[in-house]
């Protein structure tokens, strides 16, 4: 916590346990964090430690098996399906490895996906599009789809998807991971320009180049938080 | 090919479930089509059992402005004698009789025939003689020869029934001939025949008989057209009187019968072609769906060097395996689907009881099985091809989503949509007109009556008086029976395929100077409270009542048409007619128009004349009851037999099942065509169903993404729903282009709705949507279980 106000999002004994074929696996075992308005974190630990199923209970796509989540002072955890979707929607942007843009949709309309199922119309959208476009430098690529463009190109395509709806919250799952370290960079960048104008920003990375970005850094093993660390700014 | 052939099997054999659906699929396509060309086969193609059937032909007499008639007795002795183009010619006519001195009587149908028949329609006896000449002569001995099938039932096959004698309406004849097993008169069916000449009506008035003839070799129809012109005219020269005015006419024999049921049966085979078009894209995409799932396995074997014509070979031997197990199964759904077909049999369809399976069907069954595997199979057959030709460019970087190897599904299944709806809306018009058909008023009430027809031999009613004495009677006696609420009779009755057209012309208007100018009207003799029993309509004037005595002034009732025609604006009661071959008649009442040749059909002016001034012998008695009329049929036979126990009462129906009899044809086309049209609106739901199934575990990657970015469950259906709904939507635009453009071919089968109905054609229209809509809802459910966390990990 940077400063005494509420935090954005808080966590509280947040478990999850996933039950296969009678083998339980604690991918998370008891997280407590507090993440404030504007903060820019990173998370980083080995392949299997939850890093991944810690963003997606942040991004409201998971339920945690046990204890409180409260995004926006509102607690999220027993919300009904319509009511996540919604509030994905409109507070959570994702970024993901895999840039996960829609083939058959070009990169306006992969921009503009969130705005639609927000009901913005269409004008309002146009705008908007065109802004976060032109945030991450791709205003002149509207009409491609994503496969001709290149990863680089296709991961800052994700980015203004991110960010185009005005999300309280950007997660980022190792958005560099499928990058060349040139590409990489430019995305980092782009996130750090992000966060400069305000984004609170939560980027699992393993790169430590990257994590240095953050404003704070923390490491999960095996489902819990081992260490936290503010980086000098 | 046995290697491709056992690696097929296999490969059927490891995919049972594909293999059970698409086996039970084209099961049902072929053997539907086997079982309607089959009946297409037996009546077009097979029609006529005869050696060169292609050179037998009807002769016509055609009167000018009149259309098409029978032939006159006269008419047909004189054409016979001077034509030079038919090798062999005959008259033949329908009759009926009872049989007696074998046995209990017996109502018979019968065929005169003149001596010709035999060699026209080249056929003999298997035992005794045919008719010669001589047997033609009036006043000649009567001859009859038997049937197969009468010999066996009524004389045990006895191998010495020449020579023996029995009686037909109480005339002596003796059996000097029997028809072999299988023999079939054309258009007709009988127990017997005699000899036509015994008793012709030698009027060139009385068109009556049915002329068939048997071209030359070589001779072609604008030769004997030409040939029959000539002598026509020669016979208006002759006989101005009976014949001016008159041609003739000749027409194929087969061409006659493709008219009768051609354009039903054929709109059929259209209909059952396209159910079989839908079956095969269905499986077309079902093996799509297979070729991208074994892309590894054709990579594998391109890179062993398998050219990409093997490839095909293999997908296209895989699919013609497929089809021929379908068209193997699809022969017992043929057999069962004759069974069904001759059950539903129309009453008029011609010689439907021949209907079997049979060696040309197993060709057609095979063909079909063949080209049906190739149909479905060369689609995915090119597309493993191209799979090949992509393998390298498949695993480029990861975004959700390919449309164009699905273009392919999606194209077939607009396809499938588009055909259900030609075929739905050719149901929907086919049930329209039915609709509009049962509600034709037939211009008498239908329920609650009893009708059935009685034939008094000749030689114990061999005048009128005694015929009329006799009908009196029975119509007094049967009026008083408990649930009887009127007895009458008719000669003719409406809806039962028999009719009378009677020349007539008005009183104080000179007589007509030829034949062709005569007025024609539907003609009937009605005795006792015939028009009562029917509930038939009085518009002016009376019924007929016991005034009208054999001596009193004739007189007759018309029909309101007949009275709008001549009378517009004055009361027709007391106008006189002339009936050609009758007398001058004093109209006394105006009745209801009637539909007389059926419901759809528009019937002539019509007339009636009393019994009492013109008795007849064969008449159809008429009963209203005042509970269900079947049930009164034991009590009328004992009112019959009372007064006479040789007599045989036969064609025992209500008026009901008239009304139904007349709409068997029109019915049994509406059923099929609705019945094919489901199957073809399940084989489209189906197909819909798994394009939409298969998009949706293609797309569940996207649907994910979609998810996270914050789309409800309602905008993922809706992204699948919208998706079928477009393709719904194209599929329905071609399908009502098609439609507008195929359905004109059914027009003669329409009553009461345009080919282009717009009712249907938007009722339909809305019916696949709503069909696409259903069955794209399942996946559409299915889409919004998509896990987007499981959706999203990158493996
Ligand atoms: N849906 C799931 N079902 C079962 N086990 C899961 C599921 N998702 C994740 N896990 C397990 O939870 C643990 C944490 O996974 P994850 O959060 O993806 O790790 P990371 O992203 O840090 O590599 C792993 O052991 C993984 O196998
Ligand atoms: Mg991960």
């Amino acid at each position: 916590m940077t400063n005494g106000s509420t935090p954005l999002i808080h966590l509280e004994a947040v478990t999850k346990v996933f039950v296969t074929d009678e083998v339980e696996t604690h991918a998370l075992a008891g997280i407590h964090m507090d993440i404030a308005k504007g903060e820019y974190v990173s998370i980083a630990g080995p392949s299997g430690c939850g890093k991944s199923t810690l963003l997606a209970i942040l991004g409201l796509l998971d339920t945690p098996s046990d204890g409180t989540y409260i995004l926006n002072g509102k607690a999220v955890s027993g919300l009904k399906m319509h009511e996540r979707a919604r509030i994905r929607n409109r507070e959570i942007g994702f970024i993901f490895q895999a840039f996960n843009l829609i083939g058959d949709l070009t990169v306006y309309e992969n921009v503009e996906l969130p705005l639609t199922y927000r009901g913005t119309p269409g004008s309002e959208r146009k705008k908007l599009v065109h802004e976060a476009l032109e945030k991450v430098g791709m205003s002149h690529r509207v009409k491609h789809y994503p496969s001709q463009l290149s990863g680089g190109q296709q991961q800052r395509v994700a980015v203004a998807r991110a960010l185009v709806g005005s999300p309280s919250v950007l997660l980022a799952d190792e958005p560099t991971g499928n990058l060349d370290s040139a590409n990489g960079d430019a995305v980092m960048d782009l996130m750090r320009e992000l966060h400069r104008n305000g984004a609170t920003i939560v980027m699992v990375t393993h790169d430590p180049r990257y994590a240095r970005f953050a404003d704070r850094g923390i490491h999960l093993f095996d489902g819990r938080i081992v260490d936290e660390k503010v980086e000098a700014v | 090919m046995f290697h491709e052939l056992r690696f097929a099997i296999r490969t059927l054999l490891k995919s049972p479930t594909f293999t059970l659906v698409a086996v039970l699929t084209l099961a049902l396509g072929i053997g539907a089509n086997t079982a309607i060309f089959s009946v297409v086969n037996s009546v077009l193609l097979h029609a006529l059992p005869y050696p060169q059937a292609g050179r037998m032909v009807l002769v016509l007499e055609n009167a000018k402005g009149f259309g098409e008639m029978a032939t006159a007795y006269p008419n047909f002795l004189d054409w016979a004698a001077q034509n030079k183009v038919f090798e062999s010619q005959a008259v033949i006519r329908e009759d009926s009789f009872t049989l007696t001195g074998v046995g209990e009587p017996e109502h018979i149908r019968a065929i005169k025939a003149s001596a010709g028949i035999f060699s026209t329609i080249r056929a003999r006896p298997s035992m005794g003689r045919a008719f010669l000449r001589d047997d033609d002569r009036r006043g000649a001995g009567g001859v009859v020869i038997l049937t197969d099938g009468l010999w066996k039932r009524r004389f045990g096959a006895d191998p010495s029934v020449i020579g023996r004698s029995l009686r037909l309406d109480q005339k002596p004849y003796t059996v000097i001939g029997v028809m072999p097993s299988g023999f079939r008169m054309p258009m007709m069916a009988c127990d017997l025949l005699i000899p036509v000449g015994l008793d012709a009506d030698m009027g060139r008035w009385s068109h009556y008989l049915t002329s068939v003839a048997r071209l030359k070799p070589g001779v072609s129809m604008a030769q004997a057209h030409s040939n029959l012109d000539g002598i026509s005219q020669t016979l208006q020269r002759q006989y101005p009187d009976s014949n001016g005015g008159w041609s003739l006419q000749v027409q194929s024999l087969q061409g006659y019968i493709n008219d009768q049921v051609g354009t039903a049966l054929l709109v059929l085979l259209g209909a059952v072609g396209l159910v079989l078009l839908i079956a095969c894209a269905n499986i077309a995409n079902l093996l799509l769906a297979r070729a991208t799932t074994r892309r590894r396995e054709f990579a594998i074997r391109a890179a062993l060097g398998a050219s990409r014509s093997r490839v095909v070979r293999q997908m296209l031997t895989e699919s013609v395996l497929l089809a021929l197990i379908g068209g193997g199964i699809g022969l017992l759904v043929a057999s069962w689907g004759i069974d069904f077909l001759v059950s539903l049999k129309p009453a008029d369809f011609p010689l439907a009881e021949t209907i079997h399976l049979d060696s040309s069907m197993l060709l057609f069954t095979l063909a079909v099985s063949i080209a049906t595997g190739l149909i479905f199979g060369i689609t995915p057959a090119f597309e493993s091809w191209r799979l090949n030709l992509n393998e390298s460019l498949k695993e480029g970087g990861r975004t959700a989503g390919t449309c164009s190897r699905h273009a392919l599904r999606k194209a077939l299944v607009v396809c499938e949509i588009a055909l259900s709806l030609v075929l739905s809306i050719g149901a929907g018009l086919l049930i329209k007109s039915f609709i509009n058909v049962t509600k034709v008023h037939p211009g008498f009430r239908v329920e609650n009556v009893l009708t059935m027809e009685l034939t008094l031999p000749k030689a114990a009613y061999s005048d009128d008086i005694k015929t009329a004495a006799f009908y009196d009677r029975l119509l007094e006696n049967a009026k008083h029976l408990p649930g009887i609420n009127a007895a009458g009779a008719a000669s003719n009755l409406p809806l039962s395929n028999m009719n009378w057209e009677t020349g007539f012309y008005i009183e104080g208007q000179p007589k007509p100077a030829r034949a062709s100018d005569l007025q024609y009207a539907e003609a009937s003799v009605v005795a006792g409270d015939y028009f009562q029993a029917m509930g038939m309509r009085l518009v002016r004037g009376r019924f007929f009542s016991g005034k009208d005595q054999r001596d009193t002034p004739k007189v007759m009732i018309i029909d309101e048409n007949l009275a709008a025609k001549y009378w517009p604006n004055q009361d027709p009661v007391g106008k006189r007619l002339f009936i050609i071959g009758g007398s001058l008649r004093e109209v006394v009442g105006v009745v209801g128009h009637i539909k007389y040749t059926g419901l759809d059909r528009d019937t002539r002016v019509e007339v009636f004349t009393p019994f009492t001034q013109m008795p007849y012998r064969d008449m159809y008695l008429t009963f209203r009851t005042s509970a269900d009329p079947a049930a009164m049929s034991a009590a009328i036979s004992n009112a019959v037999h009372a007064l006479d126990k040789d007599l045989a009462l036969y064609d025992v129906r209500t008026m009901q099942q008239l009304v139904s009899r007349s709409l068997s044809m029109r019915r049994f086309s509406v059923l099929l065509l609705v019945i094919f049209a489901g199957l073809a609106l399940l084989l489209a739901a189906v197909g819909i169903y798994g394009v939409m199934a298969y998009s949706v575990a293609q797309r569940s990657h996207e649907m994910g993404i979609r998810m996270a970015l914050g789309a409800r469950a309602a905008d993922v259906r809706g992204l699948v729903v919208r998706q079928a709904m477009r393709l719904a939507f194209i599929g329905v635009v071609i399908g009502l282009s098609t439609a507008f453009a195929l359905t004109r071919v059914m027009s003669s089968l329409l009553f009461g709705v345009t080919a282009t109905d717009p009712p249907v054609f938007t009722g339909i229209s809305v019916l696949l949507v709503v069909v696409a809509l259903l069955a794209s809802y399942v996946p559409a459910r299915r889409a919004t279980r998509v896990d987007p966390i499981v959706a999203l990990r990158y493996e």
